[in-house]
């Protein structure tokens, strides 16, 4: 596939829990190779918007294709092209490091165990971990934990990736721990997208920025032009200077 | 003394202890396997299936399980269903013991994480690999020693299928008293076989939970404690 085309193609998307409406009529399209940032105020529909183009969860309304495969179907596309890292880690806590990032390949890829282990060794070097191969995730911080959550998804080799608020439960100097892996996955041309409320972050990673209010995408602009300055929407700026207050 | 050992060694006790055996871990294991897909069933999202196990685990817990049996005893037959007194007593014992096991297995099952089991989905493995690979092994550790308890449990029930004739340990020595009305040499040679076995069943269990807690140990141990101030480095 090449630069640029769209991977990913989300039309009229609706959502609702227990009545409230979350998504309201939400498309949006992911170009290959892009780095796209999603931030908003708690409740506004991003990670449910994650969610649902993802294929992790249905949608009310509205279709989702990816690659030319409608993902709302049961089944109907390769779910390991699309890595996924949540908030909470999701270790598997019976398992080492090693054997985490090992699993999956071996049982859906069907590895051979001595490839899947050469392989999530290089993985582990990669994100800065060798010398923790055999401890267990209660052993290890929550940084540690979540770049570990980070190889496990790549030993499936996805094409896009989708971080859900992936250091929201990390004080801020394993944050910088996670982001800077995310920051090499991205020079390496992975296509991401990603759920955050670090603002610098955003500027320095993402290449696209949408800001969603009350389940709709109010503002979907260049990422340098996410400043204070440049915001001309009221919410927005308001939304940044919340943020900055707390800097 | 001398008479309980003798009741201890006679053909007819050890036939009892036999049968007392026999039942208890028929019942249990075949309990274990219908508790375990009574909990899954729980787990299911066809709500209609939810209250039917549900309904199941009321009525077979809720009902004493000395008239689970003399039902299956007496009632059964009148169905057309024959059954031997060691199938009467396993089927009875077994619907009883099933709804304690899916409870047991269920609250195991529930204390593994959602988030791990959404991260094997989203790596792309099938259910039953997650069931298999991710939620069984972690749920296994709050199943197992609960289960061993009621391994235990069942032995002390399994007397009960004395009332409908079954030849277990307790009508072996009832049926020996009765004849000389020396129910203390009796009922000791019962209590002795009982408390045997009891005692075999919680040193298996010992050796099964020492397993696998063995495992993690032994790697935990031989690696230094990680040190917050080295993390960093990355």
């Amino acid at each position: 596939m090449e630069k640029g085309m769209i991977m990913l193609k989300a039309d009229h998307i609706e959502k609702s829990y227990n009545g409230t409406q979350v998504l309201k009529d939400v498309s949006v399209n992911i170009r290959q190779g892009e780095k796209v940032v999603i931030i908003g105020p708690s409740g506004s529909g991003k990670s449910t918007l994650l969610r649902s183009i993802s294929g992790l969860e249905k949608a009310d309304a509205g279709s989702v294709v990816y690659k030319g495969v409608p993902i709302q179907e049961k089944g109907a596309y390769d779910r390991t092209e699309i890595g996924m890292i949540f908030q909470s880690f999701d270790l598997f806590e019976h398992l080492t490091a090693l054997e985490n990032i090992m699993l999956a390949p071996v049982l859906v890829h069907k590895e051979s165990k001595e490839r899947a282990k050469e392989k999530a060794m290089e993985l582990l070097e990669t994100i800065h971990l060798s010398e923790r191969a055999d401890y267990y995730p209660q052993e290890l911080s929550g940084g540690q934990q979540q770049r570990i959550a980070i190889a496990r998804a790549l030993a499936m080799n996805p094409k896009l990736m989708f971080f859900d608020e992936p250091t929201s439960a990390l004080d801020p100097e394993m944050t910088v721990e996670v982001l800077d892996i995310v920051v090499e996955l991205v020079k390496d041309g992975m296509t991401v997208v990603i759920v955050t409320h670090e603002m610098e972050f955003a500027r320095r990673v993402g290449d696209r920025v949408i800001f969603m209010d009350q389940g709709t995408i109010i503002s979907d602009m260049p990422a340098k032009k996410l400043t204070m300055s440049a915001a001309e929407n009221p919410r927005i700026k308001q939304f940044l200077s919340q943020l900055e207050q707390y800097n | 003394m001398d008479k309980i050992l003798n009741y201890l060694v006679s053909p007819m006790f050890i036939d009892g202890a036999l049968n007392t055996l026999k039942v208890t871990l028929c019942s249990q294991t075949l309990a274990i396997l219908l508790g375990f897909l009574i909990a899954l069933t729980r787990r299911s999202r066809v709500k209609p299936l939810v209250w039917l196990v549900r309904g199941y685990v009321w009525i077979f817990r809720g009902i004493p399980v000395m008239v689970q049996l003399i039902f299956a005893f007496n009632v059964l037959p009148q169905w057309g269903i024959r059954l031997s007194g060691f199938q009467t007593a396993i089927l009875a014992l077994t619907l009883n013991e099933s709804a304690y096991m899916s409870e047991i297995i269920r609250s195991g099952l529930a204390s593994v994480s959602k988030g791990q089991q959404r991260a094997g989905h989203v790596l792309g493995m099938s259910r039953l690999q997650i069931m298999c690979h991710i939620t069984l092994p972690q749920a296994l550790r709050v199943i197992v020693p609960p289960t061993g308890n009621q391994f235990i449990g069942m032995l002390k029930t399994s007397a009960m299928a004395s009332v409908i004739g079954f030849g277990d340990l307790l009508r072996r020595a009832s049926q020996s008293a009765a004849s000389n009305f020396d129910y203390v040499s009796a009922l000791a040679a019962a209590s002795i076989y009982y408390l045997a076995f009891s005692a075999i069943f919680t040193a298996i269990l010992g050796l099964i939970e020492r397993n696998m807690d063995i495992t993690r140990k032994e790697k935990t141990a031989a690696k230094p404690v990680a040190v917050l101030s080295q993390e960093s480095q990355a």
